[in-house]
Parts: structure tokens; C-alpha cells; sequence
């Protein structure tokens, strides 16, 4: 179907509300991003599909931020399940490595809510010198 | 503005010739480095106004880092063409407006409305980054992962352009460095320290292309080559792998016949994508290549001759005019206390945005 980019942001921002991570696929070639187009960027066909994702997804990397007089923060580049990949902040991941797999998390922020990503499997912080991601500026 | 006047002053009296005979621009721009302003449109006629210029050839590049490369080559097409005689090739402006103000030109928007980074903004602004760093930071976690390279290897280029920083006096930095320095300095962006890091300077190049000869060499373009990737890092097939491979490739040139090299060093690890990305060595061999190379002007590999920005500043956030510079001053026999002998063909590469989106690939010699 033929999408305008209003609907599609629609779509994001109630997917983002009900805690679902959305993205688009496009009919004719099968190609998933999650960057909002209303054409799909590979083979430019207009035929798209609004989808949600199952959420679930690795990290294919990432960085820890350091900052004087401001914790820690996570950003990274995380690959979904369904195949597309998109930027992001990490929280409560102690133990992060590429391939580590990580679930999408929807938090408040001053842009309203908005997908964030954290380990999988709950680990304990282990680390004294890393403060994990907890919180990165926009969270309030 | 001053700094642009002083600097185009000393330009065209190298050059020898009279502004009157200045008839092409050719410049760059980014946000927030000409006396802090973000927005200005009309931005050439800026430039000309205050140095009094009346142009018939105004080139205007919007690719960072890469755009200096392009400039010299799009001012040497006009000048073949007859669409010009002389233009005049500016790049630079001020860092420290914007590192006063707590970010770099890609964090402008956190502290400015109305300012636009991305057509997904809403998707990308929203999340806590350091870039240009971070997202360097990413390439370089990932091709640690990938290739086994290590925090040492990008240490050992650091130390080694430090070297031959040593013997330029126009660098900033000159103090001997060790690999234990470099990853003792602070973690900026993990794996990335602040000696891996360029600092922003003030400064402008200018450079004057011409159709007349001066009391410098005769140099023309060899080869040229540009690509420009638009997809979000993310979106990329994977995030190790530049422009300058496609930009390299284009300007098809052979790697034996170069004198030396000058890559665009914003962070050590952009050193080493492009030496991998220009067939130096295959992808995932740079570490190994770093180790094993002498970069010296005398050695087996002369790179990044000058100390690179990492030992010069980058001027308003873009090394290409350094790059540029070390390469005509090596042409010219000019490189004081760090000259490769018979330095006769000089290969740059220059790479801008902080999603590495652009690739200039320039190769510089006696004319043919």
C-alpha cells in the first residue's frame, strides 16, 4: 500500500505509545528499515508495508560516552530480528559486547516516548567504574 | 573574518597575483565556525564582500572534510575551460566559538532551535551522542571486533604521526608520545581517548589555482575521484568500509608510483579505514600495517608527513585543508626538516561528515 509520510509517522508514534517498535517493509522488494521514507530507499517502489517488530535484536555496536560531571551514557547501533538496524541508547547493560542480544524498552523523555534497548538476560552490575547507561540526557 | 583576510592576504602574495586578477571562488562552510553564526545564506558573497572579490566562478561544497580535495579539482576543470583564471580555494573558519559553547557543529541543535541535522531528526536527536566522536567510536568497537585490531595498533599511528610531527614546526603538538600516553589519555568515546582525537582550532587554508605559473612547482591533477555514500551509517551493509573505497577506485590510480601519502585524520581510526579503503592493505589489515610500516618521510610508507591534524588542529572542524597543505609543501620541497626525497607525486584522501557520507581522492604531480 501507498503510505503518506503523516501516516507513517502516525503509525510510529502510536506503535511507540503502546510499547510496540515499528518499521516499514517494502512489498516489492522485502527490504525492512526503520528510517521513515514514503519510498522504499533501496528500489524506490512506493509500495509499503507498516509493520511492528517482535522488539528483539544485538547489539552491532556500540560505545560507552564519557563526560565530565555527567554519567555515562550507551549509543549504539542495535540489529532487529526482522533485519533492520537503527541507533540508540542502551540502559541497564552492564556487560555489553557486540552480539550481546538486547530487547527494545520504551521510556518518557522530553521528545515523548521513545525506543531504548536493554540486555536481554538480567545481569547484576559488576562494574564499579561503568554506570551501565542508566541514564542518558532526555530521559527525565 | 580577519583570520579569512590575513590568511588570503599572505595566499595571494605567495602566488603573486593581484587580487584584481581573482576570479573564482571556491569554499565550504559549516555551521557556527565564521564568528559563531549558524545560519548564513548567500555565503559566498559573504566571503567576497569582505575581501572585496568580484568573481565569475563561485563553487560552493557542502561534503566537511572532503570538500577541500574537490576544490582544487573543480578550480583546475574551470580553469581549463576558460570559465576562470585564478580562483581562490578557502577552507577554515574558528573552532572555539563552538567548543565554547559544549558541543562540536554536529551537536549545534542542542543548543540551538530550528536547527535541522537529518531528514529523522525525531528519530535520531532524541538520543544522547557525542558525534562526530561516537559515531567513530562505533567503526572502530566494530573493527576491533571484527579484525582483531587493537586499542595498541591505534595507539602506535598516533604515536608514529606524532613522530613526524616532531620534525614539523608548524605543529601544535611536538612532545614525544608513547603508546602507554595515548591509552592513559582520557576514554572520550569507548574505545576512542582524546589523543585519538583531533583538537579544533582557528585557522583557514587558502589556496590560490591558477593558470599562470608562480615561483612555486607546476602541479596539475593526476587523478581525481569522489563518492558520496547518503545511506545513515546504520543503514550500510556494515559501518567498517568508506567512500574512499568507491572514491579511490574511481580515481584509479596505482599506488607504486605515490611519493607519499596524506589521509585524512580526524580520528586514528579514520587513518586506518582509509588505508584499507584505498588498497594499501586489504580490509582488516591496518592494524597489522601500522605495526609494521614506517610512516617517516624516509621510511617505506611516508604518511601523514606533517604530523596530520592530529598534530596540527583541525581548523573548524575539517582537515582537509592540513592534508592539503602537507601535500603541496612536500611537492614544492618545502616540508622544512620532514621533506620526502623526490617527493614528485602525492596522493590525498579526504573523507567529511560525521557519517563519513563523503570521499575525495586527489592525486597531485608535475604536470604531464
Amino acid at each position: 500500500m501507498k503510505f503518506s509520510v503523516r501516516e507513517i509517522l502516525q503509525h510510529y508514534k502510536e506503535s511507540f505509545e503502546r510499547g510496540v517498535l515499528p518499521y516499514l517493509r517494502c512489498t516489492a522488494c522485502n527490504h525492512s528499515f526503520y528510517y521513515p521514507r514514503d519510498g522504499c530507499p533501496k528500489c524506490g517502489s512506493v509500495e509499503l508495508a507498516l509493520c511492528e517488530s517482535c522488539g528483539s535484536g544485538t547489539i552491532f555496536s556500540y560505545t560507552v560516552i564519557h563526560r565530565k560531571g555527567l554519567p555515562d551514557s550507551m549509543y549504539a547501533m542495535v540489529e532487529l530480528k526482522e533485519g533492520f538496524r537503527m541507533y540508540t541508547n542502551l540502559l541497564e547493560t552492564w556487560s555489553p559486547r557486540i552480539g550481546l542480544e538486547v530487547r527494545v524498552t520504551m521510556r518518557d523523555t522530553k521528545f515523548g516516548k521513545i525506543p531504548f534497548f536493554k540486555a536481554n538476560a538480567s545481569e547484576p552490575p559488576i562494574r564499579n567504574d561503568y554506570s551501565g547507561g542508566t541514564k542518558p540526557s532526555g530521559i527525565d | 573574518m580577519e583570520l579569512l583576510g590575513e590568511t588570503v592576504r599572505s595566499c595571494l602574495e605567495d602566488s603573486g597575483v593581484d587580487k584584481k586578477d581573482v576570479d573564482g571562488l571556491a569554499t565550504t562552510y559549516l555551521p557556527g565556525v565564521f564568528d559563531g553564526k549558524t545560519h548564513l545564506h548567500f555565503f559566498t558573497n559573504h566571503i567576497l564582500q569582505y575581501l572585496g572579490i568580484r568573481a565569475r566562478f563561485i563553487e560552493l561544497l557542502d561534503f566537511g572534510g572532503a570538500s577541500a580535495l574537490a576544490m582544487l579539482y573543480r578550480a583546475t576543470k574551470a580553469i581549463r575551460s576558460g570559465e576562470a583564471n585564478n580562483v581562490l580555494c578557502l577552507i577554515g573558519g574558528k573552532g572555539s566559538d563552538v567548543r565554547t559553547r559544549g558541543v562540536t557543529v554536529d551537536g549545534l541543535d542542542r543548543v540551538e532551535g530550528g536547527v535541522s541535522l537529518s531528514p529523522f531528526n525525531h528519530l535520531l536527536r532524541v538520543y544522547d551522542d557525542m558525534n562526530p566522536v561516537s559515531d567513530y567510536a562505533l567503526v572502530a568497537k566494530r573493527h576491533s571486533e571484527l579484525f582483531k585490531t587493537t586499542d595498541v595498533q591505534r595507539a602506535t599511528l598516533a604515536v608514529k604521526q606524532r613522530r613526524n610531527a616532531m620534525n614539523n614546526e608548524n605543529a601544535i603538538y611536538r612532545e614525544p608520545l608513547t603508546e602507554e600516553a595515548v591509552l592513559s589519555s582520557p576514554l572520550v568515546c569507548d574505545p576512542l581517548h582524546m589523543l585519538e582525537v583531533v583538537y579544533p582550532v582557528d585557522g583557514f587554508h587558502a589556496f590560490l589555482v591558477s593558470k599562470n605559473s608562480s615561483r612555486m612547482r607546476d602541479i596539475d591533477v593526476l587523478a581525481y575521484g569522489e563518492a558520496h555514500w547518503s545511506e545513515l551509517p546504520v543503514e550500510l551493509p556494515d559501518i567498517v568500509t568508506t567512500p574512499a573505497s568507491e572514491s579511490s577506485r574511481r580515481a584509479g590510480f596505482e599506488l607504486s608510483k605515490v611519493d607519499c601519502f596524506q589521509l585524512y585524520d580526524s580520528f586514528t581510526i579514520t587513518v586506518m579505514l582509509q588505508i584499507e579503503d584505498i588498497g594499501l592493505t586489504k580490509k582488516g589489515g591496518a592494524g597489522k600495517m601500522v605495526e609494521d610500516v614506517d610512516i617517516s618521510p624516509s621510511g617505506d610508507l611516508p604518511l601523514n608527513t606533517g604530523g596530520g591534524s592530529l598534530n596540527m588542529g583541525q581548523p573548524a572542524y575539517m582537515s582537509g585543508g592540513v592534508i592539503l597543505e602537507e601535500a603541496i609543501q612536500q611537492l614544492n620541497g618545502e616540508a622544512k626538516g620532514r621533506q620526502v626525497d623526490g617527493a614528485n607525486v602525492v596522493y590525498i584522501n579526504g573523507i567529511g561528515g560525521w557519517n563519513r557520507s563523503h570521499s575525495t581522492t586527489l592525486v597531485l604531480g608535475e604536470p604531464k
